[in-house]
């Protein structure tokens, strides 16, 4: 059957010039590393390498995924649990199957011990970004990162500190590919089912004050002159997910001016608790649900990233932000994703001007227009 | 509030007489009083900050004629008669008139064929226009009004067979002054609404492919500065710099007469040589009005010497503090280039961005006009006109009929010719003039009232506002749109004590704070001190160089195109114009927030 995977010969037969390296820091990545790494993991190190300010980290590789299967006995165990499923994507009573055996092989590759080899280099790297950040125990994000044309959505965890937590956490991004979603997707377009690797970005956690998305065009109009940043207070989660009214900003792109402004209601955010050690939506308190969550200059200083990252790609991009709470003005504005905005850029809507073939002619025709 | 429910001031009464008949709003219940009623009467505090002396208005009534002659008549705007006049309480308000819809269609091919001409050739009518302008002033220079009628006519009269005398001259001099002035306006128009238009058309076409840009950025495509409007303020500079290569600028920071300061330079040789400098420059380039030109206050450089003198020591000040004066036109025309590249880089459609081209082309093409005949009309003529008033102002104090010179500014231009018959006549025969008896005590009601119009605030709009304001003029200049009528019929309802902000245009970008200083009278102008923020009912170009020393720019009227946006934009510091009635809430004194970036006046204490 072809939608079995051998991940030994896959690793011999595909790419032997890096066979053997799974781990790199950001500086060591860019674009062209998108299917070794993931799109999300290359792109912070394009970012990074480009002189963007960029929470510093370090990436796992498709490969890290692929030895952790076979090293640690998972990937044959989730042979075995597969060999006995039988479901029909089309059917939607079969949805639940789906569910199931998503908590089966979680269970699986959750219970798996990371192999001696992977845990002393990630320890390695995680040891490097301690001491870079001046802190023990760091607290870092492990977020998922697909590689080119990838179709599944997978996990992020957030506040992760300490060694033994890394490891877990990087173990549960990789069985975040066995989500119920991500299961079914791959049986319905026939991809493997017992296999996906994915790469694992691991970064600062920034100290987040307020964080949230911008494009480099209207996504409203098209309109390639304007930076839309969408914003609110906390982690980036509340905004990314559409779960809260966030404040708008509309920023010229050629002059960098703010020309709209709309300050929304905030009144939750996305957050770490301390309480619980764990981060949640929690209420703002009422005298911030109003303030702007970004003073102008913030505001303005991410519409020139903005447009510096657009020059370094040559397209519109869709960007993630994120500002820290305590560091100073311009330290303290983050970019932790970026990737080329679609609908627009894809769309050619042809011209909106008129005329009849002379400019002075226009003009008359322009005061004629203009009362009827 | 209806124009003619505005209620009178109190001791006014018989205001009207000092006006032409035809700019009162109606008294009967006629079709004229239903017309104002339903129109849009904005003030226009663009160009007359202060209410209009009787003379003064000649230049409202030569424009009133000409613009909407050259609208209406002369390129057969189609959908446009141009704009009607009123006054109130010596205040001008202005409406925009439309012709009626079947006339539209009539006007097109005319309209097409006139202002093509025109667009074609801008460049090279723009020359002949310059020669035609210089011919009106040279002949303005000519007319002159003896400042004493002699007790005999002059030989000349009698052998040289004239078969006339002084008087025939007299009547005819002012007859052709007042001429002249007609020509000055029809010229004005013969050029400024083509380039108007050139400007509006590529704001809209701007508009229409960027829909959020802001009027400042496309402002900033459009800079241009090399019109003769720059160059009195640059004069100044080079004095200044001047001054301080000849080490001799101690000498005139000490003085604020300029004639103080000549008697102590006439003492040094590289004094004697600043002067001389001065004396090569200031016929035309002290031809500067020392305000916006539109009233007889408003006198030349050349007439009041003290005014350049503060200019050129503030400059001296600026350059010893190793600041730069001159405009930074390199840097502005860059990033006008800038601009202009980015924006056409955004442009995805290759025929767009062809038109885009020609528009910026076109409208840059035009720009000659608007940056150079305001010194040729406004400024130039306008001085040249008062000086002659005066002259005939003095000729009528030797005869008994004004107590000074500047009292005939309290007549307007049909008054004052029975009353030239008058004393021309009671010079031959001997029998004192008639006006004598009456003149004087006329002149001092007339006094009476401007006080008391100058201490009320002309409302910013009257009348009924229209669904929508299409008159691209209106809204480019006077800054007048639907959603600034609607706060200014607003705001007149409001005390201005309550008001704590204003919104208005972002003229210029930026946030400061800073001291409100109130300008209404030009006097107040050379008082602005290092930070001052400048509130006026607008500014003139003249006021140029106090954007030397002020931090930030409030204006009542004006759109994005106006003066104050210009050179606030030009000396990159926040300005908010249009702000309705700004001189009327906020007080001197008054601790301000610009912020330019939205268009807001925040008083942030009370002086």
């Amino acid at each position: 059957m072809g939608v079995t995977y051998d991940p030994v010969s896959d690793m011999i037969g595909a790419k032997p010039m890096n066979s053997t390296k799974w781990i790199y820091r950001f500086d060591e990545l860019g674009s062209e590393h998108n299917d070794m790494v993931g799109k999300k993991c290359a792109q912070l190190g394009e970012m990074t390498k480009a002189g963007f300010n960029v929470p510093p980290g370090f990436a796992l590789g498709l490969q890290a995924y692929e030895l952790f299967m076979k090293k640690s006995g998972a990937h044959e165990d989730i042979g075995h649990y597969l060999a006995k499923f039988e479901a029909d994507p089309n059917n939607p009573s079969d949805l639940p199957k789906y569910d199931k055996a998503s908590k089966i092989i979680r269970a699986i590759i959750e219970q798996k011990e990371m192999p001696e080899e992977l845990k002393d280099s990630i320890y390695k790297y995680y040891d490097e970004l301690c001491q870079v950040s001046g802190v023990s125990d760091v607290s870092v994000a492990t977020r998922s990162a697909g590689p080119s044309s990838h179709p599944g959505q997978y996990e992020t965890f957030l506040h992760v500190q300490g060694k033994p937590e890394v490891i877990t956490n990087i173990i549960k991004v990789w069985s975040s590919t066995f989500n119920q979603r991500s299961i079914h997707s791959r049986h319905l377009t026939g991809l493997p089912l017992d296999y996906d690797p994915i790469g694992v970005a691991v970064l600062k956690m920034v100290n987040s004050k307020a964080a949230g998305v911008m494009f480099t065009l209207n996504p409203a109009n098209g309109d390639r002159s304007k930076i839309i940043i969408e914003g609110n207070w906390g982690l980036g989660e509340s905004v990314v997910s559409g779960s809260v009214t966030p404040d708008e900003w509309i920023v010229d792109k050629v002059v960098i001016e703010i020309v709209k402004c709309t300050i929304s209601n905030k009144t939750l955010e996305f957050t770490f608790d301390e309480g619980s050690g764990r981060t949640r939506m929690l209420d703002v308190a009422s005298d911030r649900q109003s303030v702007p969550c970004l003073t102008e200059e913030e505001v303005l200083e991410l519409a020139r990233l903005g447009k510096k990252l657009e020059q370094h790609y040559g397209k519109p991009q869709d960007i993630e932000w994120t500002i820290d709470r305590d560091l100073p003005f311009s330290e303290n504005i983050f970019l932790v994703q970026t990737r080329p905005e679609t609908i627009w850029s894809k769309k050619r809507s042809g011209g909106k001007l008129k005329t009849s073939g002379s400019a002075s002619r226009d003009v008359i025709d322009f005061y004629r227009n203009l009362k009827a | 509030m209806d124009p003619h429910e505005v209620p009178p001031i109190p001791g006014t009464e018989g205001w009207e007489e000092m006006y032409p008949y035809y700019y009162l709003f109606g008294k009967e219940k006629t079709e004229r009083e239903k017309y104002e009623s339903g129109q849009l009467w904005f003030y226009d505090g663009v160009h007359y900050p202060v209410p209009m002396h009787p003379l003064d208005i000649i230049w409202d009534d030569m424009w009133h004629l000409t613009l909407s002659g050259f609208v209406s008549k002369v390129f057969a705007i189609p959908n446009s008669n141009g704009i009607d006049h009123r006054i109130l309480n010596g205040y001008i308000y202005l409406s925009g008139t439309f012709p009626p819809k079947e006339e539209e269609e009539r006007r097109v091919p005319y309209v097409q064929a006139r202002t093509g001409h025109y667009y074609e050739k801008y460049e090279e009518l723009y020359e002949i226009w310059l020669t035609k302008m210089k011919a009106v002033i040279d002949e303005m220079k000519t007319i002159q009004f003896p400042s004493v009628l002699p007790w005999v006519s002059d030989d000349s009269y009698v052998f040289e067979h004239k078969g006339y005398f002084e008087a025939d001259e007299i009547l005819r001099a002012y007859d052709r002054m007042i001429e002249l002035a007609q020509r000055a306006w029809q010229l004005h128009m013969e050029m400024d609404g083509l380039a108007y238009g050139g400007y509006v058309n590529f704001i809209y076409t701007m508009r229409d492919l960027f829909p959020d840009i802001t009027d400042k950025a496309i402002g900033q495509m459009l800079t241009g500065f090399s019109g003769e409007m720059f160059r009195p303020p640059a004069e100044l500079a080079k004095l200044a710099q001047l001054a301080i290569d000849f080490s001799i600028e101690k000498d005139m920071l000490a003085y604020n007469k300029w004639t103080d300061m000549a008697e102590k330079l006439q003492q040094s040789e590289p004094g004697k040589e600043w002067l001389a400098k001065v004396e090569e420059v200031r016929d035309p380039w002290f031809e500067m009005s020392i305000g916006g030109g539109w009233h007889h206050m408003d006198v030349a450089w050349n007439d009041n010497l003290d005014v350049p003198l503060a200019h050129i020591k503030n400059y001296i000040q600026r350059l010893k503090k190793g600041e730069a004066i001159e405009r930074p036109v390199k840097e502005v025309e860059e990033e006008s280039k800038r601009v202009a590249a980015e924006y056409r880089s955004l442009i995805d459609d290759e025929k767009d961005r062809q038109i885009f081209d020609e528009r910026l082309q076109l409208a840059k093409r035009v720009s000659i006009f608007p940056e150079s005949h305001q010194f040729y009309i406004e400024n130039w003529f306008h001085v040249m006109f008062y000086r002659k008033a005066k002259e005939l102002g003095q000729m009528f104090v030797s005869r008994d009929v004004l107590k000074d010179k500047e009292d005939i500014f309290y007549l307007n231009r049909f008054e004052i010719y029975p009353i030239l018959y008058d004393v021309l006549a009671s010079w031959c025969t001997g029998v004192p003039a008639i006006a004598q008896y009456e003149l004087p005590q006329k002149i001092e009601r007339r006094k009476q009232i401007y006080t008391k119009f100058k201490e009320w605030n002309p409302p910013p709009a009257l009348g009924v506002a229209p669904e929508v304001v299409t008159e691209p003029n209106q809204i480019v200049l006077w800054g007048v749109t639907s959603e600034k009528i609607d706060m200014w019929l607003e705001a007149s309802e409001t005390k201005a004590e309550d008001v704590s902000q204003l919104k208005g245009f972002a003229g210029s970008a930026g946030v400061v704070e800073g001291p409100a200083h109130v300008c209404l009278e030009l006097e107040e102008i050379a008082k602005l001190k290092e930070g001052d923020i400048l509130v006026g009912r607008m500014t003139a170009a003249s006021w140029a160089p106090a954007f030397n020393v002020i931090a930030a720019c409030v204006t009542d009227i004006g759109g994005t195109f106006c003066h104050a946006a210009i050179v606030a934009r030009e000396y990159k510091m926040p300005a908010v114009i249009g702000v309705g009635n700004g001189t009327a809430v906020i007080k001197t004194g008054d601790r301000l927030r610009v912020d330019g970036d939205n268009g807001i006046v925040t008083i942030l204490e009370r002086a």
